[in-house]
């Protein structure tokens, strides 16, 4: 298995230089493998200044935002159920 | 045993032209695989970005021998032998657009893009997941 990062040809607009960037995770098996690659950022070089730019995933945020919520809410249900079931008890 | 042979042969072929599949699979980590080409509007440059991911898998064999007792017909001719082989394999692709960049005059702009009716089918698949969990939660209770 390994993560890389891979920087793509720069694109030059102007007097702006812009150097995108990539994350790849790859897994190699015998007979196989799994490769993801996902754009993480951009050198950005305007004259003398150099800057990062990311570039957010919205959808990955909100979906895992929204499973995370969603387990949550399970879990509180889960406790109060069991704090129902123990009170039928008593 | 020309038989086993043969399937040898083929075995070896197979995996060879596996072997390259599986070698061009890896094409989706070049920089180009996420990354669109610059295109120009005016004073502007717009670079899509998106994900890519692909997974890749096959299996085969192959296998001979003797039977085991005699075999009806065979008189003289010795045990005839057989042979068996099989294969599979199976993929997995996708692509998805994460961003638009856009180079111009004011700067170097990253616009996300989001897919709203993923969001709200997403939306309305985990609160009915949500609420089929609680009731079976509270059927436990009850029985």
């Amino acid at each position: 298995m390994q993560v890389r990062n891979v920087a793509s040809q720069p694109v030059l607009v102007g007097d702006t230089e812009v150097v995108p960037q990539s994350r790849v995770w790859e897994i190699r098996w015998p007979f196989g493998g799994w490769v993801w690659h996902r754009p993480v950022g951009l050198i950005v070089r305007r004259g003398s200044e150099v800057k990062r730019v990311p570039i957010p995933d919205v959808m990955r945020q909100v979906m895992v935002g929204m499973a995370a919520l969603t387990l949550i809410a399970l879990a509180f249900a889960w406790l109060a159920v069991q704090k129902q079931s123990s009170e039928r008890r008593v | 045993m020309a038989e086993k042979e043969g399937f040898t042969l083929l075995a070896a072929r197979g995996s060879a032209e596996a072997k390259e599949l599986i070698g061009r699979l890896f094409d989706v980590a070049r920089p180009e695989a996420v990354y669109g080409e610059p295109m120009r509007a005016g004073e502007y440059t717009l670079i899509t970005a998106s994900e890519a991911s692909v997974s890749m898998g096959f299996g085969f064999g192959v296998g001979a021998g003797e039977p085991q007792g005699e075999i009806e017909g065979a008189e003289g001719t010795g045990a005839a032998q057989e042979a068996g082989g099989g294969g599979g394999g199976g993929g997995y692709a996708a692509s998805r657009a994460i961003a638009v960049i856009s180079v111009g005059p004011n700067g170097v702009v990253v616009e996300p893009v989001v897919d709203v009716t993923k969001i709200v089918l997403a939306f309305f698949t985990m609160f009915g997941a949500f609420l089929m969990m609680l009731g079976k939660m509270r059927r436990g209770l009850k029985g």
